[in-house]
C-alpha cells in the first residue's frame, strides 16, 4: 500500500491550460496546491472550468481536450508527461474522485461490498480475503450502519446518501493522497449534505488525504474548505481562506457572487444585487480582464493583462483596483 | 441585518378571507407490493391574499405533490379545496377554465411548460386560448406579458431552445402571468439555475408581485431563497406540515426539531464554520406510515409518546407571539432550538 500518512503534497498544479477540439482554452493559467489533510475549495459559475479541472486532474479528460501544464504534481507523482498506462497505476491508487452522481461510479449489478473490494483487487494491493475484511472496514469508516448486511447489498438498495458514502469508502480503500470531489452533494438533501460533509471533513482528518472539493455552492465551500480558489471564465480570480475571501471579497467578481446570494443576513423581500450579463467565448480569450464587460469598476486599464496580486498575507485577486476599491457584498455592486 | 430585525408584520391582509384554503389533503399513490404512498397526509393550509407562502421540505416530502393538488392538477385522494370561498373541486367546465385562469404554475423546468416544437408566442398565448380568450386579444396580453418580464425583443418569434436557462425561466413565467392570475404557484423555479440568474429571477418575482398583486405559493428546499422570498413559511415533512407561521418567526426561532436541524445544516457562507446538528439517518419511506410523530425515526428529543401519538399542527405557548398563527407539530416545540441556543450539544451535533 501507498504511505499512510502523506508528507507530499497531495497535488500540485502549476499553469495549467485546458482546451476542448483545438478552441478557446476554458481553463488558463491555472496554479493549485492541495496539502496533505487540505480541503481546496473550487468555486464558479456553472462552465467556468471546474469539472474540467477536476478531470484533468486525474487523467479523465476526452481525447479531444488538451491539457498543457508546467508542473501537475498528483501526490508524489509527476503527471505531466503521463501515458494512459500511467494514470491506471495512479487513478484509485493515488488519487481518486467522488462525482455529484453516486450511480455513475457504481456497478449497480455488483454487490457494494465487491465492489469496495474490487478497488484493492485491481491494484494488487490485497488478496481476496483480505479485500473483503477491509471493505468492510472502509463501510464503518464511512459510518455506513450494518456494514455486514449493506455489504451484500445492491446500490439500487440504497438511499442516494448512502450511496455517496460507498463511494467514498471506493475512492479511500487503497488509501489514495488525493480525492476530488466534484458537487459531491448537489443531489442530496441538506440533512445529508451536512452528513456528507461532516464525514469528508473526518476522511482527511483520518486519512491524511488532500480533498480538492468542486462546487458552486459558496455555503458548502464556506463550511468545508481551509482554503478556496474563486474561478470566472476559466482562470481564478481569488484566492484565499473562505473566511477572508467570501466575507471580505477582494475581486469585484467574488464580490458581486457573493451578494447575489440570499442568506441569513441578507434584507428579506428586497432586490438582490445582480451580475449583468453573461460569459462570452471572448471573454476567455481577451488578454485583459475577463469580468471587464460585466463589472462595475471596469476602466480602460484593465484591458491589460491581470496577474494575481497579493492584497494580503495568503490572499490573492487578480484585479488591479482590488486594493483601492472598497467591496462590499450586501450593496449594489454592479453599476 | 439580522433575521431578529426583520419586519414581524407578516402579511399585508392578514384578517382577510384567504385566497385559498387547502383543508386536510390527502394525496395516495400504489406502489409496489401492494404498498401505498402516503405522499401528502392530511395538509391544511390557507393562502392569504397577496402573500408568498414559502413552502420547504427535502425532496419526496411531498411539495411537488401539494402544487399540483392546488392548481386542481391532480384530484387528491381526499380533502377539500376552497379557493376564493367556492369549493374548487366540485368545478366543472366553464366554472373550472375559468378558475385555471386565477391561478396558475410555475415550474422547475421551464420545459414543463414551453413546447420546444413551437414559437415562444404559441406557449405564452395557450392558456389565454383555453381560457376562451379571442385569438387576437390573447396574442396582445401574451406579448404585454412577455414584456413584463423583460423577455429579450422577439422573444416571442423565437424557439425555447434560442434561450439560456434564465431567459426560458422568464418567458415560462411570462406564460404563467399572462392570464392575469391571482395566484401563482411556483415550484423550485430557480433550482436549476446558477446563484446570478437566480438573483435575477427573484427580483423579477418580487416585482412582479408588487406590480400586479400576485398571490404566490413559492416551493424551495432551499431555505434561505424561501427566507428572502417568503411572508409566511409552511415546513412539510413526509406529507405533512411540521411547522407553519410567519417567516421572521419561523426560520429564526423554529419550535419542530426538523425546523431546527434543517436550519443549521444549510451551509451558509456568512456563518462559516459553527455548531450544528447533524440529523442521522434519512426520511423513512412515504409507504410506512407513522403512528405517531413523523420525525421520530430521526428526533434526538422523541420520547415513547412521540412515536405512538400524532402531535397536532397547533398554537404553541412556547412562541415567540402565540397570537401570530405560528402553529407546530410536536409533543415538545422548542426544546430543539433551545438546545442549540443554549450551546447544549443535542445527541447528534457536531461542530464542522
Ligand atoms: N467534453 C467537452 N467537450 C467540449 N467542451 C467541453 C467539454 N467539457 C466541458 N466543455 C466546455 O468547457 C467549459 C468548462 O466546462 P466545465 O469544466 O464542465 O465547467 P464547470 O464544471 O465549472 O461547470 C464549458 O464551456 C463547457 O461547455
Ligand atoms: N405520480 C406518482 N406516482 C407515485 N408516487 C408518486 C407520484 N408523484 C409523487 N410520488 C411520490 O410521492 C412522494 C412525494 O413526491 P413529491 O411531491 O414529488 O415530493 P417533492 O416535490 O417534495 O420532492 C414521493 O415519495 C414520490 O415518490
Ligand atoms: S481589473 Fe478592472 S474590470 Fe477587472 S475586475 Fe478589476 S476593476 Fe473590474
Ligand atoms: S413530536 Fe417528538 S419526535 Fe416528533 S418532533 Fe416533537 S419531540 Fe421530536
Ligand atoms: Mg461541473
Ligand atoms: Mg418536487
Amino acid at each position: 500500500m501507498t504511505a499512510t500518512i502523506a508528507t507530499t503534497d497531495a497535488l500540485a498544479v502549476e499553469d495549467l491550460s485546458i482546451s476542448y477540439g483545438g478552441g478557446t482554452p476554458v481553463v488558463s493559467g491555472v496554479d493549485l496546491r492541495v496539502g496533505p489533510g487540505e480541503i481546496l475549495g473550487v468555486i464558479g459559475e456553472s462552465g467556468c472550468g471546474k469539472s474540467s479541472i477536476g478531470f484533468a486532474v486525474l487523467g479523465l479528460l476526452p481525447s479531444t481536450a488538451r491539457v498543457e501544464a508546467a508542473r501537475l504534481d498528483v501526490g508524489s507523482r509527476p503527471m505531466g508527461d503521463a501515458d494512459e498506462e500511467d494514470w491506471n497505476e495512479v487513478r484509485g491508487r493515488v488519487a481518486s474522485m467522488v462525482f455529484q452522481e453516486p450511480m455513475s461510479a457504481l456497478n449497480p449489478c455488483m454487490r457494494v461490498g465487491a465492489q469496495i473490494a474490487e478497488v484493492l483487487l485491481v491494484h494488487g494491493l490485497a488478496d481476496k480475503k483480505a479485500a473483503h475484511a477491509r471493505a468492510l472496514e472502509l463501510l464503518r469508516l464511512v459510518q455506513v450502519p450494518e456494514p455486514e448486511l449493506r455489504a451484500r447489498q445492491f446500490p439500487h438498495q440504497m438511499s442516494g446518501g448512502m450511496r455517496q458514502r460507498i463511494v467514498i469508502a471506493m475512492a479511500l480503500a487503497a488509501n489514495p493522497q488525493l480525492l476530488v470531489a466534484d458537487e459531491p452533494t448537489t443531489a442530496l438533501d441538506v440533512t445529508v449534505q451536512a452528513q456528507i460533509l461532516d464525514l469528508l471533513d473526518q476522511m482527511r482528518r483520518t486519512t491524511g488525504a488532500g480533498v480538492l472539493l468542486i462546487s458552486h455552492d459558496l455555503g458548502v465551500i464556506a463550511q468545508t474548505c481551509d482554503r478556496v480558489v474563486v474561478m470566472y471564465a476559466g482562470e481564478i480570480v481569488e484566492e484565499g481562506e473562505p473566511a477572508a475571501v467570501l466575507a471580505n471579497p477582494s475581486h469585484p467578481y467574488t464580490a458581486a457572487l457573493v451578494a447575489s446570494i440570499p442568506t441569513t443576513t441578507t434584507a428579506a423581500r428586497e432586490d438582490l444585487p445582480m451580475i449583468a450579463g453573461g460569459v462570452r467565448d471572448s471573454d476567455r480569450a481577451t488578454a485583459g480582464c475577463r469580468f471587464a464587460a460585466r463589472c462595475a469598476f471596469a476602466t480602460d486599464a484593465c484591458a491589460a493583462p491581470q496577474p494575481l496580486v497579493q492584497v494580503a498575507p495568503d490572499h490573492t485577486a487578480r484585479c488591479w483596483r482590488s486594493t483601492e476599491l472598497s467591496l462590499t457584498t450586501r450593496t449594489e455592486v454592479t453599476a | 441585518m439580522t433575521l431578529t430585525d426583520l419586519d414581524l408584520t407578516p402579511r399585508p391582509e392578514q384578517a382577510a378571507e384567504p385566497l385559498m384554503t387547502l383543508n386536510g389533503i390527502r394525496q395516495e399513490f400504489p406502489a409496489s407490493g401492494g404498498r401505498t404512498v402516503h405522499a401528502l397526509d392530511g395538509v391544511t393550509l390557507e393562502v392569504q391574499r397577496g402573500e408568498t407562502l414559502g413552502i420547504v421540505g427535502e425532496s419526496g416530502c411531498g411539495k411537488s405533490t401539494l402544487a399540483r393538488a392546488a392548481l386542481l392538477l391532480r384530484k387528491p385522494t381526499a380533502g377539500e379545496i376552497r379557493f376564493d370561498g367556492a369549493d374548487a373541486l366540485a368545478m366543472r367546465g366553464g366554472r373550472l377554465r375559468a378558475h385555471r385562469q386565477r391561478a396558475q404554475m410555475v415550474f422547475q423546468d421551464p420545459n414543463d411548460s414551453l413546447d420546444p416544437r413551437y414559437k415562444v408566442l404559441r406557449s405564452v398565448m395557450e392558456p389565454l386560448l383555453a381560457a376562451g380568450v379571442p385569438r387576437r386579444e390573447a396574442k396582445e396580453r401574451a406579448l404585454a406579458a412577455l414584456e413584463a418580464v423583460g423577455a429579450p425583443d422577439g422573444a416571442a418569434g423565437r424557439f425555447p431552445h434560442e434561450f439560456s436557462g434564465g431567459q426560458r425561466q422568464r418567458i415560462a413565467i411570462a406564460r404563467a402571468i399572462a392570464t392575469e392570475p391571482e395566484l401563482v404557484v411556483l415550484d423550485e423555479p430557480t433550482s436549476a439555475l446558477d446563484v446570478s440568474i437566480q438573483a435575477q429571477i427573484l427580483n423579477l418575482l418580487l416585482e412582479l408581485q408588487e406590480s400586479k398583486q400576485l398571490t404566490y405559493m413559492f416551493i424551495s428546499h432551499n431555505l434561505a431563497v424561501i427566507r428572502h422570498l417568503s411572508h409566511r413559511v409552511a415546513v412539510m415533512y413526509l406529507g405533512r406540515i411540521v411547522e407553519v407561521g410567519p417567516a421572521a418567526q419561523v426560520l429564526a426561532d423554529p419550535l419542530h426539531p426538523y425546523t431546527a436541524a434543517l436550519l443549521s445544516a444549510v451551509p451558509d457562507p456568512d456563518a462559516g464554520r459553527r455548531e450544528r446538528i447533524i440529523l442521522q439517518g434519512d426520511p423513512p419511506s412515504p409507504t410506512q406510515r407513522a403512528t405517531g410523530c413523523a420525525f421520530a425515526s430521526r428526533c434526538w428529543l422523541a420520547t415513547e409518546k412521540c412515536r405512538t401519538e400524532a402531535p397536532p399542527l397547533v398554537h404553541s405557548d412556547v412562541a415567540a407571539d402565540s397570537h401570530g398563527g405560528h402553529l407546530v407539530a410536536c409533543h415538545r416545540p422548542g426544546e430543539g432550538q433551545e438546545a442549540l441556543r443554549l450551546g447544549l450539544r443535542p445527541a447528534s451535533s457536531t461542530t464542522v
